[in-house]
């Protein structure tokens, strides 16, 4: 019975599952760093999976779809970034703004386009090409973990170290949290904040797109209406979970999706669905709890240190 | 000079009390305008029920004011399945009735479930109602338009006279697909996804469990709950996990989500048995058959039963293998056929053996 749960096809499902999270959180985070956290995602995200079956159809390349998907997430990052920045509009208002227009457009150009409702699929969308890396084919182990994967996943992984050096080891990450830490600061070091900003919204929205190119090209073959299925938010909670620090939110997309893996496995072995569906978030109310009272005592710590 | 005036003149009204007595005739006539408001308000909400029952008594005798339908859906329609099937049951009265259709998407908004059907009750004399979402909300509605006849599908209540309930017998064919997967099947092993579990779903299921152990008993069968009805990726996790463990076929009875079911297969190189409608042209190289539930057939039915007088006011109709309200749908001709003729006819006989009582299939709601 352990072995029907714990194989090797959880961690695969596990590393799926968690790749859309895991670029949607990326961008999401630079804009938190920035000061202005984008709830938008979610729609960008939608958009994204539109656009990239879109470009993917029309064009018959799967690079299209994404370029497409990515063009429309930087035009919506560029939307977002004039409305929070230039206009102090309120950045939760215009995320779901995005999020409603979204629902919306796609619905309405999936009829207009295609003429359907619903759900699009048709074998001229060209998916994502999958990598076999050659060199660890023959082992085993890691074949069946890191092997056969679309490329977006590979990416996602690159994606999150070079955040990490972006923003921890350059000056321009630094400026870009100096942006939404201090931004008097960084007038006065003769760095524009807003530009900052900027950046860092229209990161946000190309990164979405791909998430979302990636859910429609990679992950699936398809379109249906709303699939990005709150994956917006989820990505949201891991960035607030792993406090916007990359590798932090990369174990906390990761750990949404292992769950996820294992609530499906769970119900193979006979273990009903509403338990398992509860799963992912009892887990994430424990984590938290562990990690807050972590980062609590550790306070406590520091401060009797000091009156000693 | 008037500015003066008029800072000097509010000076005195605080002073002298005055103010006081103008806040509480304002007050006053706050109060006025929400007391007017209200019964305006009221007299408002009768009004429409009076025309109600006007078009109502109209239509008793009239068959042809009963010309207009509405269907409220309680997700979305191009699901390629459920909903689907109920439109094109309307549809398909549209065009033979020649009645007026209006469809009403609540997109899985709970907040829309009672304007929707309100909207769709004040359209039209008779409201098709689909989704399991609606068993509150269309028990109250109807009882509030006395004169417009629901048709609630998938579901059973009894005893409100204008709510006439069809209720499936999903078992029956679910028996029926469960049979022929066996009779499929290579490794002895398959699989079902569903939408959520709720009783429809596992009617599905009981009955794909009693078909498949009919033709094998030893068969294993593995179910997975998506929890959601719009969400492909998962559906294809599920399928996923489900083929990696050894099933080769997989019966998807969920929706949107059941798309990611199709999608597995596809990258597998395994089978899938699409639901509600004959979904195999979706992709005839991996979905080998459909369990067909015939929604839309049983909404036109009720449609002309309702306009022909010939309903019985307050009770359920059943639309099993029986009534041809469930079956098995192979595609068209010219689709790679899966199904061989001896398999059909297995299957046939079967169907015998359920119709005359010799086979009791279990039923879970």
């Amino acid at each position: 019975m352990l072995k029907q749960i714990l194989n090797l096809t959880l961690i695969q499902h596990t590393i799926r599952t968690a790749t859309p999270l895991i670029l949607a959180a990326l961008g999401g985070l630079l804009t938190e760093h920035a000061g202005m956290l984008n709830i938008g995602m979610e729609g960008i995200i939608l958009l994204g999976s539109f656009f990239g079956v879109l470009g993917s159809y029309f064009f018959g390349s799967s690079l299209a779809g994404v370029l497409l998907a990515g063009l429309v997430g930087l035009i919506v990052g560029l939307i977002f970034a004039i409305f929070v920045i230039d206009l102090k509009s309120d950045e939760f208002i215009v995320g779901i703004a995005i999020n409603i227009f979204a629902g919306g457009l796609t619905v309405f150009l999936l009829r207009s386009i295609f003429g359907v409702k619903g759900a699009f699929s048709s074998p001229n969308i060209i998916p994502l090409p999958r990598l076999n890396l050659p060199g660890i084919s023959s082992i085993p182990f890691l074949d069946i973990i890191f092997n056969n994967h679309t490329v977006f996943i590979y990416i996602s992984w690159i994606f999150v170290i070079m955040t990490y050096i972006y923003l921890y080891k350059t000056p321009y990450g630094i400026w870009l949290r100096a942006a939404g830490e201090y931004p008097e600061a960084l007038e006065t070091a003769g760095v524009s904040f807003r530009r900052m900003k900027y950046i860092a919204s229209i990161a946000c929205g190309i990164l979405c797109g791909f998430a979302g190119s990636h859910l429609s090209l990679g992950y699936l073959t398809l379109f249906t209406e709303n699939m990005s299925a709150n994956r917006g938010f989820i990505a949201l909670a891991a960035i607030i979970f792993g406090r916007a620090n990359p590798i932090k939110t990369f174990g906390a997309a990761l750990m949404f999706g292992f769950f996820d893996a294992l609530g499906i496995r769970l119900q193979v072995v006979g273990v009903p669905s509403q338990f398992t569906q509860m799963i992912p978030y009892v887990a994430t109310i424990v984590a938290l709890f562990i990690l807050t009272r972590r980062q609590l005592t550790k306070r406590k710590r520091d401060s009797e240190k000091q009156f000693k | 000079m008037v500015y003066n005036l008029t800072k000097g003149k509010s000076k005195d009204l605080i002073k002298g009390g005055e103010f006081k007595m103008r806040k509480k005739v304002s007050l006053l006539l706050v109060l006025a305008l929400i007391l007017s408001m209200l019964v305006i308000g009221c007299g408002e909400a009768e009004a429409p029920a009076d025309d109600e029952e006007d078009v109502a008594v109209d239509a008793g005798e009239d068959v042809a004011e009963l010309s207009k339908v509405g269907l409220v859906v309680a997700g979305g329609l191009g699901d390629r399945s459920f909903y689907d099937s109920a439109n094109e049951g309307v549809e398909k009265a549209k065009e033979d009735l020649g009645i007026e259709i209006k469809v009403y998407e609540c997109r899985n908004d709970p907040s829309l479930y009672t304007d929707q059907l309100v909207q769709a009750s004040e359209y039209a004399p008779i409201v098709a109602v689909v989704g399991h979402e609606f068993y509150d909300v269309v028990q109250e509605i109807a009882e509030e338009f006395p004169d417009v006849y629901y048709i609630y599908v998938d579901n059973e209540i009894e005893g409100i006279d204008n709510l006439i309930t069809i209720s499936y017998a999903e078992n029956e064919g679910s028996f029926l697909a469960g049979a022929l997967a066996a009779m499929l099947t290579e490794e002895d092993s398959i699989g079902m996804v569903g939408g959520k579990d709720m009783p429809v779903i596992r009617n599905f299921e009981v009955g794909y469990r009693a078909g498949a152990e009919y033709i094998n008993p030893d068969i294993k069968i593995e179910t997975i709950f998506a929890e959601d009805f719009e969400d492909p990726a998962k559906g294809k996790e599920g399928a996923t996990a489900l083929y990696s463990g050894g099933a080769d076929i997989v019966f998807q009875v969920a929706g949107k989500t059941g798309e990611g079911v199709f999608e597995a297969a596809k990258e597998m190189g395994k089978y899938a048995i699409g639901v509600d409608t004959d979904q195999r042209y979706i992709n005839p190289d991996v979905i080998v058959a459909s369990m067909v539930k015939k929604v839309g057939q049983s909404i036109y039915d009720t449609i002309i039963n309702i306009q022909n007088d010939e309903i019985e006011p307050g009770k359920v109709v059943y639309y099993g293998l029986e009534q041809g309200g469930v079956g098995m749908g192979y595609g068209t001709e010219d689709m790679k056929q899966f199904v061989t003729d001896e398999m059909k006819a297995k299957l046939d006989e079967i169907e015998e053996k359920i119709l005359n009582g010799e086979i009791e299939v279990p039923a879970a709601k």
